[in-house]
């Protein structure tokens, strides 16, 4: 026998629920028998399947990076994204443009106005997790994609909203430059460095690495030995002492952004530093500053782009 | 303890006192010697002097020598030395074992000016924070004296216990609200709350050093005065002290050693509390004897225990704040259980 609940409970449990309040599960998976619009299924789906909307008209991304620069490169209709805390001044002035709201920081997003917004579909990285997924799906139907690599990542977030030939056209667009510029690269290897406050970071040449550096291969750029990936590791955080395996003949580095290392006094510090005036790169007058929205908040083809106008910068073979 | 116990435990002789401080001074020289020889770049001990004396700006080996190993280990050797040696102070003209150098508001001193400095001067570089830090401790140390002090009796140590711990929440509050406000100034003030010897430039140590020396070199000259103070206030009356000048005098100079300890590494806990304690277990109460002894155990611990954290964690940088106390207490009970045990075996 069910037991008895006054409507204001049932009303406080409902809400309760909208905002993910009440500890929940994720929701069953879907299956294509009881699906009337889209089926998004995959092994990068978290969760399995999801069924979501024909020509969803009010879309809601939860990561300011891949899913908001892809999401406007494919000219979706977004209506929320969390735009505080983003340092890629020019995706978010895009966003803006393209009249979508914030919904707060990408690691606090305030639910009361992604309910507000009303989306029809939900979209985000699959790093959100399970909890985000169920709190997410209460309000409307949630594709997370955990795809690492950014052409996954852009293939299946355009086949889950029906853009599956826009994306295929901008990614072709992408390949024919990079190859283009592959044979105008030089052979010499090339460090990348990011200087954050706290400590130096290396991105290492993998096939698992993260977007910019993924363009780099594509471009056909040579890193270094103590650049390169020997096993599963996609990061390096060397010390003053292991910097010296920056041994690069071209050095792009990389401040700021999430962090002030460009304001507070650490890149000053740095480029003062001994150790870094004796390396090959910063020697030769060949260390340049890149910019931390390009390298570190990578969204997609525009993304890419500044990442290969840096090549065509920096990068080429003396002609 | 009693004062008769105490001056019956400070008896021991002169040469043993002697023999301990030159033990830990070997100590050391050892830990210096291995602390320099570990990093990423293999550096021979023959090539440690050359580096040292005859540099060469083009070596890698003597840029990373200079650059990075010297000023680290002369980060640790003066924040280890400087804060037991406050602490050591601290202990005795206070009469309170369980007093360290943040007992006087220098921690929360240090923390608050440094926030203030990352609000209010942007872009201010570790070395002129030290600055910063060391006057943040000072004034942080003056507030706690004045109210320590107020009343009759003057500086009590439990009056002085009790307005540390009061004023240090205070400020600790005040930090706080800096960070809520401005979370750029969190990766700043991170260095000022576990306490690090790494990457100190060697600016920072120079800034510090000269502090730090005075403040050892005063407690040294003042080491008769200061045995005496830590008989407790009644003895030291009776003999002819005077008890408010000489504690105001200890302040100080446990504000120049503590102060710029903590303004260089940051507070280090534990070696200001355990490295005292330890010397006074080896060599007695003698303030002449105690305070080189805790100095040298001090800079001993802190160089050994980021060295030990080197070698053994590569690649990962602990802060020898974290480590320390994970490292030292152990060692630290292992050696008061020997003490006791044999101290009881001699009793019965």
């Amino acid at each position: 026998m069910r037991r008895p609940r006054s409507a204001a409970a049932l009303a406080l449990s409902a809400l309760a629920a909208a905002f993910g309040l009440a500890p929940g599960l994720a929701p069953a998976p879907a299956s294509a028998a009881d699906c009337d619009g889209r089926l998004v299924e995959g092994p990068m789906i978290l969760g399995g399947p999801v069924c979501v909307p024909v020509d969803p008209q009010r879309i809601l991304v939860l990561d300011p990076t891949f899913s908001l620069g892809m999401g406007l490169e494919l000219g979706l209709p977004l209506v929320g994204a969390p735009l505080v805390g983003m340092s890629d001044d020019a995706l978010r002035a895009r966003a803006e443009a393209a009249g979508v709201e914030s919904i707060g920081a990408f690691v606090e997003p305030s639910l009361e106005t992604v309910a507000a917004l009303q989306p029809d579909l939900i979209l985000g990285a699959g790093m959100l997790g399970e909890t985000a997924l169920a709190m997410a799906s209460r309000i409307a139907p949630t594709v997370l994609i955990g795809a690492e690599n950014w052409k996954d990542y852009y293939r299946i977030l355009a086949r889950a909203t029906g853009r599956g030939a826009e994306a295929e056209a901008i990614l072709a667009e992408y390949e024919a430059r990079a190859q283009a510029l592959r044979a105008r690269v030089s052979r010499a290897p090339v460090s990348v460095l990011r200087i954050t406050t706290w400590d130096f970071q290396v991105y290492l040449d993998s096939p698992r690495a993260y977007g910019p550096f993924l363009v780099l291969r594509d471009a056909g750029v040579v890193r270094p030995p103590f650049e390169t990936a020997q096993g599963d590791e996609t990061l390096r955080r060397p010390d003053w002492e292991e910097l010296a395996g920056l041994s690069g003949e071209t050095l792009l580095y990389i401040v700021g952004g999430a962090n002030d290392s460009d304001t507070n006094g650490r890149l000053d510090e740095v480029l003062a530093h001994p150790l870094w005036r004796a390396l090959p790169a910063v020697k030769a007058g060949r260390a340049h500053r890149v910019d931390a929205g390009t390298w570190m908040e990578f969204s997609g083809a525009a993304s890419a782009h500044r990442v290969l106008d840096d090549v065509e910068r920096y990068l080429l073979a003396a002609e | 303890m009693t004062a008769a116990g105490r001056a019956s435990s400070g008896g021991r002789s002169r040469a043993g006192g002697a023999a301990v401080a030159a033990g830990l001074a070997l100590l050391l020289a050892l830990a210096a010697l291995w602390s320099l020889r570990i990093g990423a770049t293999e550096i021979p001990t023959r090539t440690l002097f050359a580096a040292v004396f005859s540099p060469d700006p083009d070596a890698h080996a003597h840029a990373v020598l200079r650059a990075v190993r010297l000023p680290r280990l002369l980060t640790g050797l003066i924040a280890g030395g400087a804060l037991a040696a406050a602490g050591a102070i601290m202990q005795a003209a206070t009469g309170n074992p369980l007093a360290s150098p943040g007992l006087l508001g220098i921690n929360a001193g240090a923390a608050f000016a440094v926030v203030c400095a990352s609000i209010l001067a942007p872009g201010a570089a570790m070395g002129t924070l030290v600055g910063w830090a060391f006057a943040g401790a000072a004034m942080a140390a003056a507030a706690v004296y004045a109210a320590g002090s107020a009343g009759r009796g003057g500086a009590t140590s439990a009056k002085l216990a009790l307005a540390g711990a009061i004023l240090s929440a205070f400020i600790g509050s005040l930090t706080a609200a800096a960070l809520i406000f401005d979370t750029g100034s969190l990766d700043a003030v991170r260095a000022w709350t576990v306490g690090s010897v790494e990457g100190r430039s060697p600016q920072a140590v120079a800034a510090a050093a000269p502090w730090a020396a005075a403040g050892l070199a005063a407690a040294l000259i003042f080491s008769r005065q200061v045995t005496t103070l830590s008989l407790g206030a009644e003895v030291a009356r009776q003999v002819g002290q005077n008890v408010l000048l000489w504690r105001a005098l200890c302040a100080v100079a446990v504000v120049m050693l503590a102060g710029s300890a903590v303004a260089l590494a940051g507070p280090i806990g534990f070696v200001g509390l355990m490295a005292p304690h330890a010397a006074r277990l080896a060599v007695g109460t003698d303030f002449a004897r105690l305070l080189p002894v805790a100095a040298l155990g001090g800079a001993a611990l802190v160089v050994g225990a980021d060295a030990a954290l080197r070698a053994g964690l590569p690649g990962r940088d602990v802060p020898v704040g974290v480590g320390m106390a994970l490292l030292g207490a152990p060692a630290f009970i292992w050696f008061v259980r020997g003490r006791a045990g044999r101290r009881a075996g001699a009793a019965a």
